[in-house]
């Protein structure tokens, strides 16, 4: 069974970890939010036909998705860039998750789980590097 | 809404350039306010009723889907 310490560091880490899902959740939805409203202020024109709106998912389309192209875009105040900034931090959510998970493991001295942890954290790193490298 | 594993592709996609954000953005707001008005309603709604609603939109969603194929 667990000792004394463990019942009172695992549902506080399960707490964290819960809100923040939900916070990653809740910011990320409200960044695509104002992102998607701040583009159609920007262009409204793009609202005004079925063919205009068409366009803006058209195969040719250009979008941020580098760091820095969504980092100037953001300064900059475009929508396009806010919403790509909003789905980062969804995509970085679950990523943050395993992190605090590691933390938490490692706080409590459990040392498969926190050394499980890693190992995921790792993999999810070479996967993005793998994923990325043409 | 991301599980850890889906992040991995997730991620990649993203960085490739692959998500488009006004493709991506409609589709993650609609999952989440369903997730949450669903998760709200599961437990008062009739699961007869439920089935029955289920049905019908899997029927709408397939014959739009058989519909864009063929046209």
């Amino acid at each position: 069974m667990a000792g004394k310490d463990e019942q009172d560091i695992m549902p506080k880490m399960e707490m964290l970890i819960s809100r923040m899902l939900l916070g990653g959740v809740i910011v990320s939805m409200a960044t695509v939010l104002v992102g998607l409203v701040l583009m159609f202020v920007h262009h409204p024109e793009d609202l005004r036909t079925a063919d205009n709106l068409k366009r803006l998912t058209s195969p040719g389309a250009s979008f941020p998705h580098t760091v820095a192209d969504v980092a100037r875009g953001v300064a900059a105040g475009r929508g396009k860039a806010i919403v790509a900034l909003g789905l980062a931090i969804l995509i970085a959510t679950p990523i943050l998750r395993v992190a605090i998970a590691m933390i938490g493991f490692a706080i409590e001295r459990d040392r498969v789980l926190s050394a499980v942890s890693a190992i995921v954290l790792i993999l999810l790193a070479l996967a993005f590097m793998l994923g990325t490298v043409d | 809404m991301i599980g850890v594993t889906a992040a991995a592709s997730a991620g990649v996609y993203f960085a490739r350039g692959d998500v488009d954000p006004i493709i991506a953005a409609p589709v993650a707001l609609g999952v989440v306010l369903g997730a949450v008005a669903g998760s709200k309603v599961l437990g008062k709604i009739d699961s007869r009723v439920l089935r029955i609603v289920f049905v019908l939109i899997l029927m709408i969603v397939a014959a739009q889907m058989i519909w864009k194929g063929v046209m």
